[in-house]
């Protein structure tokens, strides 16, 4: 069982790094978390009510919760569990501590960076990462075309 | 009678009857104990006037008589001896009293009797081996004059009732057959030109709306079952033209002049190829337009997505030799059981042919893509082009039958192909979203639910 972290801005173009994960890892069941990286509130009350807050599950789109579905469904062999998980917080040690929570044995991410920030409170955990010590699998991504459409579900088939 | 009236009648009826035998009641009720109070007072006042008679402190009692207990009106008293014999004396004034009055008085006790408004209350009375029958008639006035007043009043709460009842009962029947009267005037204005419109249905669960469903779902099917013929003729009229053309010149040009025998020969090789074209044109054509719409029972089965878009692709070849559509497999999932759907296989093929065929027609066969995938709960079929996609502000109007963008003209088309795609998709249970740019292409996503067996 591996478990495999992947930075996650809840577009469907990075979940694609996903086939590259399940190729490169497959070989074993693999549980893979989806990590959206959010910075802690700043007002005394958001903080008191952190734990019961529901409004950073709104970032999360329909689409993105079908190509999830879509992914799992083809690769359902090898990925085991596919979760998508908040990480609260920009310290180096709030991250430690969400990768030794989840367990995670490697982080994938895009060799390129095409970071959307998903929320206000969104930002890029790059740093964080190239910071952990954790073993990153840069995965190269195709540029990302000047598209036309709206729909965000076709790029799950650009490979 | 409208059934306006006859819910208007029905309540009516059952609340005035109910509030009729409820006032019945209670009149009866206080009428019964009303009499058994009035001879209770009558038995008293006959035993105290037989011990005022015969007792020997009978003045005692005359004046306890006179001073605490108030004459009733009409009273009188009746003392009536039964001699040795047994016979029982009798007064001429007691003419009304039936003879069982007063033998029911010697061996029960007491008697009680009642004549119009007089009543009358016999004790048996025994004095020194002297049996008397003591008989007390009295009207009872205050009685009746209550009850009389309990009738007005009970009478005038059942009118009032009534009238009350009536209003309400008007507004009652309005507001339940308010839903009905909406569905109705909507109704009416559906014609055979104007099929897509659709009843406003509120999502409350209740008959009426489920009325409004039913109505919308057999639009639904009505509305396919038209565009399907139109489809039919429109494809017709289309893909036919082009190889009947072909046809019509090559033979022509043979007849022109004399020509050898080797170029007659090619002339009827292309003649047989583009019939041979035509038979394929129309085999499918036909078999796109057998939709299970012809009188027969819809019939769902289960489908496989997969088998379903490869066949497309199939009749595509058919009909179009030069297109460039290709399926995308990869996104597929490991589970087969997956890609199934319940369906009319017919007319998800007509659906999905008619898009497909859209993509080929409005790109002039540039390349095209129908990918397949599969949530936990649908299937998602996403057909995109390279086309002259759709302006933004005619995408509205897309599923409007007869509508064609502005951007068309030099493409034929009747505007049938995409609202009856949407209708058939509609049937299914799925869903279908049109992303589009002018000249750059088009994305069609199908949502259809997944049988889960």
């Amino acid at each position: 069982m591996k478990h495999v972290l992947i930075p996650t801005d809840f577009s469907i173009r990075s979940l694609r790094v996903l086939h590259s994960v399940v190729e490169k890892f497959g070989h074993e069941p693999l549980t893979i978390v989806m990590m959206h990286a959010l910075r802690m509130p700043t007002s005394i009350t958001d903080l008191m009510m952190l734990s019961r807050r529901s409004a950073h599950y709104d970032l999360i789109t329909e689409d993105y919760k079908d190509a999830c579905e879509i992914i799992r469904n083809k690769y359902a062999s090898s990925i085991h569990l596919l979760k998508t998980e908040f990480l609260f917080g920009n310290t180096s040690s709030v991250f430690r501590n969400f990768l030794q929570y989840q367990n995670i044995d490697v982080i994938a991410c895009a060799a390129t960076e095409e970071f959307r920030l998903a929320g206000k409170d969104s930002y890029n955990p790059a740093t964080l990462i190239s910071k952990s010590k954790y073993p990153v699998y840069k995965v190269p991504l195709k540029q990302r075309k000047e598209k036309f459409l709206v729909s965000a579900m076709s790029e799950l088939f650009e490979v | 009678m409208k059934i306006r009236y006859k819910i208007l009648i029905l309540f009516t009826v059952l609340t005035v009857s109910i509030i009729l035998l409820m006032a019945t009641f209670a009149y009866l009720l206080t009428n019964r104990h009303s009499f058994a109070d009035f001879y209770k007072r009558l038995e008293i006042r006959a035993y105290i006037a037989a011990r005022a008679a015969f007792e020997e402190n009978g003045a005692a009692y005359e004046q306890i008589r006179n001073e605490h207990l108030e004459r009733l009106p009409y009273e009188q008293e009746y003392f009536l001896k039964r001699d040795s014999s047994g016979k029982v004396a009798t007064d001429p004034r007691l003419k009304d009293l039936p003879r069982t009055f007063i033998s029911k008085a010697l061996t029960a006790g007491k008697a009680t009797y009642r004549h119009n408004d007089t009543f009358y209350e016999g004790v048996r009375y025994v004095k020194e081996q002297t049996t008397y029958v003591v008989i007390v008639s009295a009207r009872n006035d205050y009685g009746s004059r209550y009850l009389a007043d309990l009738r007005k009043v009970l009478l005038l709460c059942i009118v009032i009732a009534a009238i009350v009842v009536v209003t309400a009962g008007l507004f009652f029947s309005r507001y339940i057959l308010q839903p009905v009267r909406q569905i109705t005037s909507q109704v009416k204005n559906i014609r055979a030109h104007n099929l897509h419109l659709r009843l406003n249905a509120q999502n409350s669960g209740d008959e009426m709306s489920e009325l409004a469903q039913t109505f919308n779902n057999m639009l639904d099917r009505l509305e396919t079952a038209f565009e399907t013929q139109n489809n039919f003729v429109s494809n017709a009229s289309h893909e036919l033209g082009t190889p009947l053309t072909a046809i019509i010149g090559e033979a022509e040009l043979a007849l022109n002049k004399q020509r050898p025998e080797e170029q007659y020969r090619q002339s009827l090789q292309v003649i047989l190829q583009e019939a041979e074209r035509l038979e394929h044109i129309t085999k499918s054509l036909l078999n796109l337009a057998q939709t299970g719409f012809d009188g027969k029972r819809q019939q769902l089965e289960k489908i496989r997505t997969d088998e379903l878009i490869f066949s497309v692709k199939n009749t595509i070849d058919r009909i179009n030799p030069e297109n460039k559509v290709e399926i995308d497999y990869t996104m597929l999932p490991e589970d087969e059981d997956k890609l199934c759907v319940l369906g009319n296989a017919q007319l998800l093929q007509l659906a999905l042919s008619n898009i497909v065929q859209n993509a080929c027609k409005y790109s002039d066969n540039r390349p095209a893509y129908i990918a397949l995938a599969a949530t936990d709960k649908s299937n998602i079929i996403i057909i995109k082009d390279n086309g002259i996609g759709i302006p933004a502000h005619d995408l509205p109007f897309i599923y409007e039958p007869f509508f064609r963008a502005s951007n068309t003209s030099s493409y034929k088309g009747y505007g049938i192909g995409l609202p009856l795609a949407r209708n058939i998709i509609r049937l299914h249970g799925g869903n279908m979203i049109v992303n589009s740019q002018q000249d750059q292409g088009t994305e069609i996503r199908i949502t259809l639910p997944t049988y889960i067996e």
